[in-house]
């Protein structure tokens, strides 16, 4: 996730908490949502609230605590939440899919007659996918078989199937050219 | 756990013969589910066919729990598929003019089990699919979904040693069949039966454990889903 995104993630988050929110249970909340789709460094979780009280979209109130160091609790503040609403509104840009950006690279360098070689990348690129198609129907299997009715996950699932489903509509394309391309289909 | 060794088989001659499976080697162990796929005319199919004796290699040997099935003759074979092999087919072959109940009592009766046994049998697998409600209804008047469910039920009334399911969503609408392939993924999770799913489709392909990929009638691609 690039890190103006990341940044609007942890400023919806804690805008969702109308109380305010600790660190510790903001990383909770990350990883609950992200789980293996956003592998959210800490360090740089941290890097990313300073940023944000920095620029006036946080407050931060020091809750005292007994015998312990304080803890900080972030809130959204208007100009935080300013900013969420115009990104929330603002159109988005295509993603690039860096995957798919080697593929191209590597069908552009392999020898167009080397259709052995293209089947193995074809052939290992498709591994990759539907492994990642597994993980995202473990995870919906997982939150249905919870019973937890998430509806932005659902949609966020449907989306991340169907764009698999079109990376291996592309491969089986990719295979069928080779195969009217190559005189014997055999060769596999 | 079924085990195809050295597998050749084709069908028609000279300028008709077509080499359905070439040198297939493919172990599938107990409890696993794996999916079969590939283009038309693969040989996914045939495979599913071999495994349950419904048709035999030109050379190689089928083992299917502990049985070599390409040693068996006819009578064997008919047992055999009687008690250890639940098949699932895409038109889910159900008798209309029979409720479901019945259809599900169908291979228990034919391999003549008590009557108190069967009824046992056909209550636990339609209560499994989700259909207890519709016991009582004629095959011909349940919906696609229901009919697979019913077809589902058929196969586990026997306490399968593996399920073979070809094409088993084929003919269902997407949300039908989402709801087939989660129900064989669960019966396979709850009971551990060795269920081998043919399909087109790769989400359901993703719901197996393994998805082996044939191309000509050869394995092409093995990938383990783990």
């Amino acid at each position: 996730m690039a890190s103006g995104n990341l940044q609007y993630a942890v400023l919806g988050l804690i805008a969702s908490k109308t109380d305010g929110v600790h660190g510790y249970q903001l990383k909770g909340e990350c990883e609950a949502i992200a789980d293996e789709f956003w592998a959210l460094n800490y360090g740089r979780l941290y890097r990313i609230l300073d940023e944000l009280e920095g620029s006036g979209a946080l407050s931060v109130a020091d809750e005292i605590q007994k015998g312990r160091p304080n803890k900080k609790v972030y809130r959204i503040t208007e100009k935080g939440q300013q900013n969420l609403d115009d990104w929330l509104l603002a159109p988005v840009e295509p993603n690039a899919q860096p995957l798919r950006d080697e593929m191209v690279l590597k069908l552009l360098f392999v020898p167009a007659d080397d259709v052995d070689r293209i089947y193995e990348i074809v052939k290992q690129q498709r591994s990759v996918y539907l492994t990642r198609l597994a993980r995202v129907t473990r995870r919906r299997r997982r939150l249905e078989k919870a019973g937890i009715n998430m509806r932005a996950t659902e949609m966020i699932l449907d989306g991340a199937e169907m764009r698999v489903r079109a990376d291996l509509s592309w491969l089986e394309s990719i295979e069928r050219r080779l195969i009217r391309q190559s005189s014997v289909g055999s060769r596999r | 756990m079924i085990r195809f060794s050295n597998i050749y088989k084709h069908f028609g001659e000279a300028e008709m013969r077509v080499d359905a499976l070439r040198a297939v080697d493919l172990e599938i162990p107990r409890g696993q589910m794996c999916a079969v796929m590939g283009p038309s005319g693969s040989g996914k199919s045939t495979l599913l066919h071999l495994a349950a004796g419904l048709v035999a290699p030109d050379s190689g040997h089928v083992h299917l729990d502990g049985d070599n099935v390409t040693a068996l003759g006819a009578e064997d074979l008919s047992a055999l598929r009687r008690r250890k092999i639940g098949f699932i087919f895409q038109f889910f072959n159900l008798l209309p003019y029979l409720t479901a109940a019945d259809n599900v009592g169908l291979p228990l009766r034919l391999d003549e089990r008590d009557e108190s046994d069967v009824r046992a049998e056909v209550e636990r697998s339609l209560e499994l699919v989700g259909m207890s409600h519709r016991a009582s209804h004629k095959a011909s008047t349940l919906s696609g979904g229901e009919m697979q469910r019913i077809a589902i039920a058929r196969a586990l009334a026997i306490s399968p040693a593996v399920v073979l399911a070809d094409e088993p969503t084929g003919n269902l609408d997407s949300v039908s069949g989402r709801q087939i392939i989660e129900l064989l993924r669960d019966l396979n999770e709850e009971t551990g039966v060795t269920t081998v799913v043919v399909t087109h489709d790769p989400v359901w392909g993703s719901f197996c454990d393994r998805i082996v990929r044939l191309s000509d009638g050869s394995v092409t691609e093995d990938i383990a889903l783990d």
